[in-house]
């Protein structure tokens, strides 16, 4: 039989076969053969029209009858007519599909089997029709028990595949058929020997002219050798990517106009920030790091940054970075530029070193070192007391021995006068040696009192109380400070006042050493009572009989006491115009309270 | 005061030395009311160059004085074998200066002010002490002058008696007659003054130790 390939003579074929089908109808009567145009109709102008024809076989198939007069029969022949009709069509329809997926298959068939891969066909449902020879080769199989296996199972080909990516790949080719979309797959597909290579399965869906899908085309190619060398790269880039998070460095990339764009992992968690983009910078980022930096540094960073991306030249600066948990610490910066071959700056690279604990080791010791120096201020004292003890010694050793030879010469028997007079001149003579040394202490107090500044006592008061924090702690003393925190300065002499409250603390703690450690409390309070400034501690010790003899030189309730320390404490405070006092009794503890003027009356 | 001073030969003087005036006059002025006599001195250096009487007595030093200190003068003392005890006096105690002291064999180690009785007591025991070690020094310097004056023979002899060995035994290690060694003993018992082996004993046992131990 001869091939009909145009379809437009097809068409006109199947026109001329439809009329000839009505015309026999008509002069026959015989409304059966409108079924031959029924046929021509939906082979040849496909299922819409054929099925358009079935219907109106039916109206056709009246008018015939009509015609000839037949209408009698009508009921009987109309239905065998409609029913006929519509089973031709469905036929044809069935088989005119079946006949197009095999046509499309065969044709491809050939180009399928020359692609240099592996490559094959499937149905619009699925269905896998087709390997080509190289595909069955790979897997081991003859294309009748490949036939076979398809036959019983429409996914049986993936048993072929590793069985960790079987199921994805499955459900990749599910999805392409269940939407039309092209299939991208990466699977490793098993050798018959047994061995597994990275195979990458595309496969396209074919469609007719009306955008049907009438099946898919797939090759599957070997990539395996790609594959593994992409997995190196990958594996590099992990482990250089994982170097750069894990170095105990903070490490930032800057564009050639300084936005930032990428911080590394450390980077990100030590501040809290997003990690970038990774591939370019914006403004608001910078924005937002700008306000990272510590307020007082952000100036000298801004510029210290202008000026690097200026010049192009590297840039090291130190500066206060904000923690994500908001503590501010010193961090050691360096930023250089990465240039291409003409020298333009493609990118800057920063690393960011957390030095806080080195700077605040440093400040520390400078702390350290500044405290040893007001330690040695307030050893002074205590110093200047050992020279004063050394000075008033002799004298005093004096009058002690003098005294007690005075009296054995008038006890002697017989009394000797002469040398108890003689002795008696000595006697009055080391007193007043050591009246004078006092007298000269105190105008040594006096007279150094001239560099009067501003003094925050509240500050004087916590520094000497730091000062101090040793004895509080080995003596078991609880330390209760009120002071006034809107007490104004004083004009004063800074290191004397700090000696007074030194003295002052030192004397209560001292005063407490018998009592129950649980009752050792010592009170300061700081509190403006009109004009004047006052300060005042309080133990919680034995208390003094005497208290206003406790500011004469020499008075001491110590075993090792001079009787110095309260009376130069009133000398200081006298030389600032100020007044001290002392409120004790037996069993009550003492309290001390000095005050100084706002303001000098003659300074 | 040298002249008189030196006519009392056995009687006791306080040495002072103390940089401060008043203290010096003070304290010297406290042991005269006691009977005791005292010499002072404004520095170690004007004390070791002064002639001192040889009278007992003992030395009071200020620990902290301008120059050699009063610890430095007790190590120089004792480096020239003068065993005059010491009674320290400083200004401010220190327990490791006082041990330092207390071991060089100072008597005592007072802090100023100083209350007059421990003063005295520390003094007297110092003078006590002196007077003992002079006793001593005299009684073994009476015996190496009796020693001096045996024959090389009789020296032999004490030595041997002193060991205990009988007149035979003494004859036996000399190779002379027991006769002879009993002529010896006499006489060398008669020149050390001694009147029984006990008291030669005694004798023997206060001589210095390079004269005990010389075998010659």
């Amino acid at each position: 039989m001869m091939e009909i390939t145009s379809s437009l003579v097809r068409r006109n074929l199947a026109i001329a076969i439809a009329l000839l089908g009505m015309v026999l109808a008509l002069l026959t009567a015989e409304p059966s053969g409108l079924m031959v145009s029924v046929a021509a109709i939906a082979i040849c102008f496909g299922w819409k029209p054929g099925l358009a024809a079935t219907l109106a076989a039916g109206p056709l198939g009246y008018g015939v009858l009509a015609v000839r007069d037949r209408l009698a029969d009508a009921p009987m022949e109309l239905t065998v007519l409609v029913v006929a009709a519509f089973g031709i069509w469905l036929l044809v329809w069935i088989f005119r599909t079946a006949s197009f997926h095999e046509r499309v298959h065969q044709s491809a068939r050939q180009i399928i089997e020359d692609l240099p891969g592996l490559g094959w066909s499937a149905d619009p449902n699925g269905h896998i029709r087709f390997f080509n020879p190289a595909g069955l080769e790979r897997v081991g199989m003859t294309a009748e028990e490949m036939q076979k296996q398809m036959e019983e199972d429409d996914y049986a080909w993936r048993h072929t595949i590793h069985p960790e990516d079987a199921e994805r790949s499955a459900e990749r080719f599910r999805h392409s058929i269940r939407t039309g979309e092209p299939m991208h797959d990466e699977a490793r597909v098993r050798h018959h020997d047994g061995t597994y290579r990275w195979f990458r399965d595309i496969a396209v869906p074919a469609r007719d002219e009306t955008g049907r899908i009438t099946g898919w085309f797939g090759t599957t190619v070997d990539i395996d050798d790609q594959k593994r060398a992409e997995e190196a790269l990958h594996h590099r880039e992990r482990e250089l990517r994982l170097m750069v998070d894990t170095v105990p460095t903070m490490i930032f990339l800057m564009t050639p106009q300084g936005l930032p764009y990428y911080f590394n992992k450390r980077f990100v968690d030590w501040a809290g920030i997003d990690p970038g983009d990774e591939t370019q910078g914006n403004a608001a980022d910078l924005n937002t790091h700008a306000e990272l930096i510590h307020p007082d540094d952000r100036n000298d960073v801004a510029a210290a940054f202008a000026r690097s991306f200026g010049s192009g030249e590297p840039l090291f600066y130190k500066g206060r970075l904000k923690r994500r948990d908001g503590q501010y610490r010193w961090l050691d910066s360096r930023v250089e530029p990465l240039r291409d071959d003409s020298g333009a700056i493609i990118r800057w690279y920063g690393v960011n070193i957390d030095i806080d604990d080195e700077v605040r080791a440093q400040e520390a010791l400078r702390l350290a070192d500044e405290r040893l120096a007001r330690a040695s201020r307030a050893a002074s004292l205590s110093e200047l007391s050992v020279s004063i003890a050394h000075e008033l010694n002799s004298p005093l050793q004096a009058v002690v021995a003098n005294a007690n030879a005075f009296q054995r010469w008038l006890g002697a028997t017989p009394p000797n006068y002469e040398r108890a007079g003689r002795t008696a001149e000595r006697i009055i003579r080391d007193a007043n040696a050591a009246a004078e040394v006092i007298t000269r202490i105190r105008a040594l107090f006096a007279q150094t009192g001239q560099d009067r500044n501003p003094v925050d006592l509240n500050l004087v008061i916590t520094e000497v109380c730091e000062l101090v924090s040793d004895k509080l702690t080995s003596g078991n003393v609880r330390l209760e400070l009120e002071l006034d925190a809107a007490l104004p300065a004083v004009p004063a002499d800074r290191v004397q006042l700090e000696q007074v409250i030194l003295n002052l603390v030192r004397n209560g703690i001292e005063a407490m050493t018998d009592v129950p450690a649980s009752a050792r409390r010592l009170r300061i309070l700081s509190r403006r009572t009109g004009g004047m400034a006052e300060i005042e501690v309080e133990d919680q010790g034995p208390g003094i009989a005497d208290a206003e003899r406790i500011f004469d030189a020499f008075y001491t309730t110590k075993r090792d006491g001079m009787g110095m320390g309260l009376s130069i404490c009133r000398s200081i405070v006298e030389a600032h115009e100020g007044r001290i006092g002392a409120r004790s009794a037996p069993g009550e503890g003492t309290s001390v309270a000095f005050s100084l003027p706002l303001q000098l009356a003659n300074g | 005061m040298a002249v008189a001073l030196a006519e009392r030969r056995e009687d006791p003087v306080a040495v002072l030395v103390d940089d401060d005036r008043a203290v010096r006059e003070a304290l010297g002025d406290l042991l005269n009311s006691v009977g005791v006599d005292t010499v002072s001195f404004a520095s170690s250096s004007e004390f070791l160059t002064a002639e001192l009487p040889d009278r007992p007595g003992c030395l009071v030093l200020d620990v902290r004085m301008p120059g050699l200190s009063g610890l430095d003068l007790q190590r120089h003392l004792a480096e020239q074998g003068i065993t005059t005890p010491i009674v320290f006096l400083t200004g401010h105690g220190d327990i490791a200066m006082s041990v330092q002291a207390m071991k060089s064999g100072a008597v005592d180690f007072l802090t100023k002010p100083v209350r007059d009785q421990s003063f005295l007591d520390a003094v007297s025991r110092a003078i006590a002490a002196d007077v003992t070690q002079r006793d001593a020094a005299r009684e073994t310097q009476k015996n190496v002058d009796l020693y001096d004056s045996l024959t090389p023979r009789e020296r032999q002899v004490l030595r041997y008696v002193v060991k205990g060995l009988l007149n035979k035994q003494i004859a036996y290690e000399l190779e002379i007659s027991e006769v002879t060694v009993k002529l010896h003993r006499s006489s060398m018992m008669r020149k050390m003054h001694a009147g029984s082996a006990a008291g030669l004993f005694g004798a023997w046992q206060s001589l210095p130790a390079e004269i005990r131990m010389d075998d010659a």
